[in-house]
């Protein structure tokens, strides 16, 4: 029950994939210019990474080890592919509005592809499910987060509802682009300050879990193998 | 040996597509049971933009729609709103490609002789916070919205507004950059252009289609 639990919160905190493997960085900087937004993707992701992470672990075992990208981008895409036409069918016309050109890129979002690679294809399909949601829920709060920040430093309100009712004009650059590299850099900063002053004062050097930096990935040694 | 360590290029060929011809296959059911409502959703998006810009009427809007040409050679594509049999406006919508970041789709409201009663922007890709605001119309709610009702109608927006029930010269609009009379907003004027320009050759398109017009819908029905 223990094991169950650490799985799901993984992603949530320790791993969370934004902040600490910072992978689908370009839906968190792109995506999140308002709460909505920032909700609406990372729901629509949690989605996708369960599915393609439950589908994976099943057939991990037969893949051929050659061909095991491909494989794995193929059942992502059919998974964008049906969340896509679910969103246009039944989400409501703004939301789509605002998401619909990046749900595609989700099939190249590397949360899915990375989970696949590193947890789904090596563990069986109850915890890869329990994975994908975790990893899901981390990476919508954090876009949420993300977007609630940007809205309300840009237009003063938090879900399309104005707090700040003086504020007329909006502010154009923590909804643009640059400010979303500086608002996520100070979030990594605070968060990086909280993990390294929490390890000084256990009197311990603070390193990068194991297996969140290259090496947990064999992608690049894959290729070196062949030759 | 396994099927996992195989290299024959032949079996993972046939595997790869059979794997493709599986998710083709579940594409297909899902795009079989979404097709429907996908439809729906986009008539439905569209009669929501009509009874926003158009007076009341109680006929199939998209039962006819009739081409016409623009002064600058664009396809105008016109619905008429009838009630009770009588015409009580018109429909028409037109794509200008030279918005600041590609295509500006508009959809106005024209009132039986032609004169535009109010302006939808149905699709753009502008600048968020400058181009995007002249095509925006969008009631801010405020914490204050909880207690108070939002107004009904359609929220205001004067670079789109500017055009209701003017007569339009014969050579159309212009922003005031320009030399016209146009409003515009500063650091926009590619956007404030094509909204104008579209405004315009919406409503010449419509004069000077006028006969074409009468006779494809008919006074009466």
């Amino acid at each position: 029950m223990k094991k169950l639990f650490s799985i799901f919160a993984n992603g949530i905190w320790k791993e969370n994939p934004v902040l600490v493997l910072l992978l689908g960085t370009c839906p968190t900087l792109a995506l999140t210019t308002s709460a909505t937004n920032g909700a609406g993707m990372g729901l629509a992701t949690t989605c996708v990474l369960t599915g393609s992470n439950f589908v994976i672990s099943c057939i991990a075992g037969i893949v051929p080890r050659k061909i095991r990208i491909p494989v794995y981008i193929v059942v992502i895409a059919t998974f964008v592919t049906v969340v896509d036409m679910l969103l246009q069918a039944y989400a409501p016309a703004a939301l789509y509005a605002a998401l619909g050109i990046f749900i595609p890129l989700i099939v190249v979002n590397c949360i899915v592809l990375g989970r696949a690679e590193a947890f789904a294809s090596k563990n069986n399909p109850f915890y890869s499910i329990l994975d994908g949601l975790g990893m899901g829920l981390g990476f919508t709060l954090t876009l949420t987060m993300l977007g609630a920040i940007r809205e309300f430093a840009g237009t003063g309100s938090i879900f399309g509802i104005k707090i700040l009712t003086c504020w007329t004009t909006d502010f154009l650059l923590p909804t643009s682009a640059p400010g979303a590299f500086i608002i996520v850099g100070v979030i990594l900063a605070i968060r990086n300050h909280l993990k390294s002053r929490a390890a000084v004062k256990a009197g311990k050097l603070y390193v990068p879990p194991a297996g969140l930096d290259c090496r947990h990935c064999n992608i690049c040694s894959l290729s070196k193998n062949d030759k | 040996m396994k099927l996992k360590d195989n290299e024959n290029f032949a079996v993972l060929g046939v595997f790869l597509g059979g794997i493709s011809l599986l998710s083709a296959l579940v594409l297909a059911v899902v795009s079989h049971y979404t097709a429907g409502p996908i439809a729906e959703a986009k008539a439905l998006r569209d009669s929501q933009a009509l009874r926003q810009i158009l007076p009341a009427f109680d006929n199939d809007i998209n039962e006819k729609m009739l081409h016409i040409k623009s002064p600058a050679g664009w396809r105008v594509t016109l619905r008429a709103a009838r009630k009770n049999g009588q015409i009580t406006g018109y429909a028409a919508s037109a794509v200008n490609p030279r918005g600041y970041a590609g295509n500006i789709k508009m959809l106005a409201g024209l009132d039986p002789a032609g004169t535009i009663r109010a302006i939808l922007i149905t699709e753009h890709n502008e600048t968020p916070g400058l181009g995007a605001e002249i095509c925006k119309r969008e009631f801010r709610k405020t914490i204050f919205n909880f207690t108070r009702p939002v107004p009904p109608g359609l929220p205001p927006n004067a670079c789109l507004d500017q055009f209701n029930g003017q007569k339009v010269p014969a050579e159309g609009w212009r922003i005031r950059k320009d030399g016209g009379t146009a409003l515009y907003v500063t650091g926009a004027t590619v956007t404030s252009r094509a909204v104008t320009e579209s405004a315009s050759e919406i409503a010449l398109a419509f004069r000077k289609n006028r006969k074409k017009i009468s006779a494809a819908f008919g006074g009466a029905k």
